[in-house]
């Protein structure tokens, strides 16, 4: 820890002349230093944390409309009174000491957080840190707003970027709605529900015409006997490829997406539950001996996974095939009338009414063959108030490097 | 083709570190030596640039997904700041220290080609996908070589060329300053574009999401040399040693998060 310089200023002072002992003795004076300023961030750790065994972590609903809109108000104009009448206490709070402490103190307790899987973020102690950086994150603002200078410009674009955002993510995030909504291939739905389940019925109504899932080829992989994973590769899907495969080579004779097992028979058929299936030939990369043969398949609910063990034991399989995209045709209706065909996709929502649409999930067992889709509803009254946050310290962030601050460099 | 451009990356940045370093030590009296450096590093820059654009050809998606795949953008820009550095400031040690992490960085993609064989899961098909991770590599490449100026005057104290005139370090510590800013401002888009993406992907801009939690750390890591900077401008020794330590944290929230207890919880580990 760095000594500050002021305690050293103060006793020099008081050497000097005027010999307050009384100032000597208190630890208490100002100008704080780093000592004053941990102590004070530690207590409100310890009340933080004391609270935390009280209370249990800070909840959503006590910081929801109207009563974070309030909170926000109501200590943005203590801050102001501090402003306008104890400067002490400003300058207190402006000082770099106070700043470095509240930065520091959130980082601390930002990286527990991000080391042990600890609920920090929702945490009493991470409130109070983050309601004091951000209290002299405004006093900052307000001071440099007050003789304001085209100079400053970047200057105040990157602070107040930086506290709308810690504002707006902070307390405006808990008036955030999430729900999801299950819909069924052939079926309208006009309700939705939340966390815990409680449904919230919907001005309009959703129709899934189809849920479409489109796979990548399924990945070929050479496994040893205890089963561990040697070597994987992508697949074209098409017949005719070559594969290396360590000292193997694989040649894929035959490749469908819809194969289907029956009696002993490998055949085509678009059946719910069909597989990838390939007919492969396998050969030494070195002399191009050939191995063995036969056929793969990926599993389903259907049907159990193909695999082709060759004579030392290796063996070689199609790994289940990954989704490309995914995407929910849906119809959307409201009383009156208006509809919409549209698609929703993976990072393509739909904006309607209040709420962005995106689509979730499926049944993941199905794979291609699921008939539900899961689509999530998200209404965030706070979003435009954070988009602003971050187009003023986007603005800011690039004004730094455009606009470097000058400084004079002291010799010796 | 892929171990080829790696070897041949591998061995030109080796050769170009040699030669550099002899070039360095003697005084910079054997022009041709530090011409031949240079022309090796560029080949070796153009050898990673070809299997970017192979991987990226072949792969038919943005080589932009997996560690494997950053390592090597990361070399890349590594080197290139390095070179940019040497002729800016004509200074040496950045480069070297450039080409050495390139090297380390080559060398595991050497050893862990599996790395490039990825497909491309639905959530990464955006169009923020390339520039939320070129962005983020460039800040990484920035902010490394920015502490590497600085870490000469903590890590050995040799004095290679002729020693610097005070001017000339007020210039170093000016430019060190200098990038971290700009590597600061690409931290920033980073973090923007990536919370513009995730809401458009996930519903919401901020999960704290373990990767989330050290990006945005790291972020404030940045923003709190900045004020260390403007509030204690004199302490270049601790700005030095700050960074070192910075660049530790910026590490974990490249990699060393996968090895973290919270690992397990996160969506977005690559």
């Amino acid at each position: 820890m760095m000594k500050p310089k002021n305690a050293k200023r103060n006793i020099e002072f008081m050497s000097d002349g005027n010999r307050l002992k009384k100032e000597l003795s208190s630890f208490w004076n100002y100008p704080f230093g780093y000592e004053q300023n941990l102590l004070i961030l530690f207590s409100l750790w310890f009340v933080g944390i004391q609270l935390e065994f009280l209370t249990g972590p800070v909840s959503k609903n006590i910081l929801q409309f109207p009563h974070n809109f309030y909170f926000i108000v109501f200590w943005h104009f203590i801050l102001l009174i501090i402003y306008f009448k104890f400067p002490q206490i400003l300058k207190t709070s402006l000082s770099k000491e106070f700043i470095f402490t509240s930065m520091g103190g959130l980082v601390f307790l930002i990286t527990i957080a991000g080391v042990v899987p600890l609920n920090i973020v929702n945490s009493w102690p991470y409130l109070f840190t983050l309601i004091l950086l951000t209290s002299t994150l405004f006093l900052t603002i307000i001071k440099r707003l007050a003789k304001f200078s085209p100079g400053d410009s970047v200057f105040l674009l990157n602070h107040l970027g930086l506290w709308v955002l810690l504002i707006a993510t902070t307390f405006g995030s808990n008036d955030r709605l999430s729900l999801k909504m299950n819909l069924y291939e052939g079926k309208a739905v006009w309700e939705a529900y939340d966390q815990n389940s409680k449904l919230y019925p919907l001005p309009f109504a959703i129709y899934l015409s189809d849920f479409i899932l489109e796979e990548y080829p399924p990945e070929i992989a050479l496994f040893n006997e205890s089963g561990k994973l040697i070597i994987k590769k992508k697949t074209s899907g098409k017949k005719h490829e070559r594969i290396q495969l360590k000292n193997y080579e694989v040649y894929i004779n035959e490749v469908s997406d819809n194969g289907v097992y029956f009696n002993e028979n490998w055949k085509n058929a678009k059946h719910p539950g069909s597989v990838w299936h390939a007919n492969i030939k396998v050969y030494d990369k070195k002399n191009q001996k050939f191995q063995s043969g036969g056929d793969i398949a990926t599993g389903s609910f259907m049907q159990t996974e193909q695999i082709l063990s060759l004579e030392n034991k290796m063996m070689i399989r199609y790994l289940p095939a990954r989704p490309q995209k995914f995407s929910s045709l849906v119809k959307v209706f409201t009383p009156a009338q208006i509809e919409l065909e549209t698609s929703i996709e993976v990072n393509k929502p739909l904006k309607f009414d209040r709420y962005q649409i995106y689509q979730h999930s499926y049944d993941n067992k199905l794979g291609k063959w699921s008939e539900l889709s899961v689509l999530e509803l998200v209404y965030d009254p706070w979003i435009k108030i954070v988009y602003g946050g971050m187009v003023f310290l986007l603005i800011g962030t690039i004004g730094l490097v455009l606009f470097p601050k000058k400084r004079k460099v002291i010799h010796g | 083709m892929v171990n080829f451009l790696l070897l041949t990356s591998l061995a030109m940045f080796v050769l170009s570190l040699v030669i550099g370093i002899l070039s360095g030590f003697k005084d910079y009296k054997i022009k041709s030596f530090r011409w031949m450096s240079n022309f090796l590093n560029i080949s070796g820059m153009l050898a990673l640039l070809i299997l970017i654009l192979y991987l990226w050809i072949t792969h038919k998606r943005p080589p932009l997904q997996t560690l494997g795949d950053t390592r090597l953008w990361y070399s890349l820009l590594l080197t290139i700041c390095g070179l940019v550095i040497n002729h800016q400031l004509k200074i040496l040690w950045p480069l070297w220290f450039c080409q050495v992490f390139a090297l380390l960085f080559i060398t595991i993609d050497f050893f862990n080609q599996s790395a490039f064989e990825t497909l491309l899961p639905p959530a990464l098909l955006s169009i923020y996908f390339i520039p939320h991770v070129v962005v983020y590599i460039i800040a990484y490449a920035l902010l490394t070589s920015a502490t590497f100026i600085g870490a000469k005057n903590i890590l050995f104290k040799l004095k290679i060329n002729k020693p610097l005139e005070i001017n000339e370090n007020d210039i170093l510590i000016r430019s060190v300053d200098g990038i971290i800013s700009m590597g600061y401002a690409f931290l920033t888009l980073g973090l923007l574009f990536g919370a513009l993406w995730a809401k458009q992907a996930w519903g919401h801009y901020w999960t704290w999401d373990p990767k989330e939690t050290w990006a945005f750390i790291t972020w404030m890591i940045y923003l709190i040399y900045l004020h260390l900077r403007y509030f204690y401008y004199q302490k270049t020794k601790l700005a030095q040693l700050y960074l070192l330590g910075a660049l530790m944290m910026l590490f974990i929230c490249w990699f060393g998060v996968n090895y973290l207890p919270t690992a397990s919880q996160s969506i977005h580990t690559y």
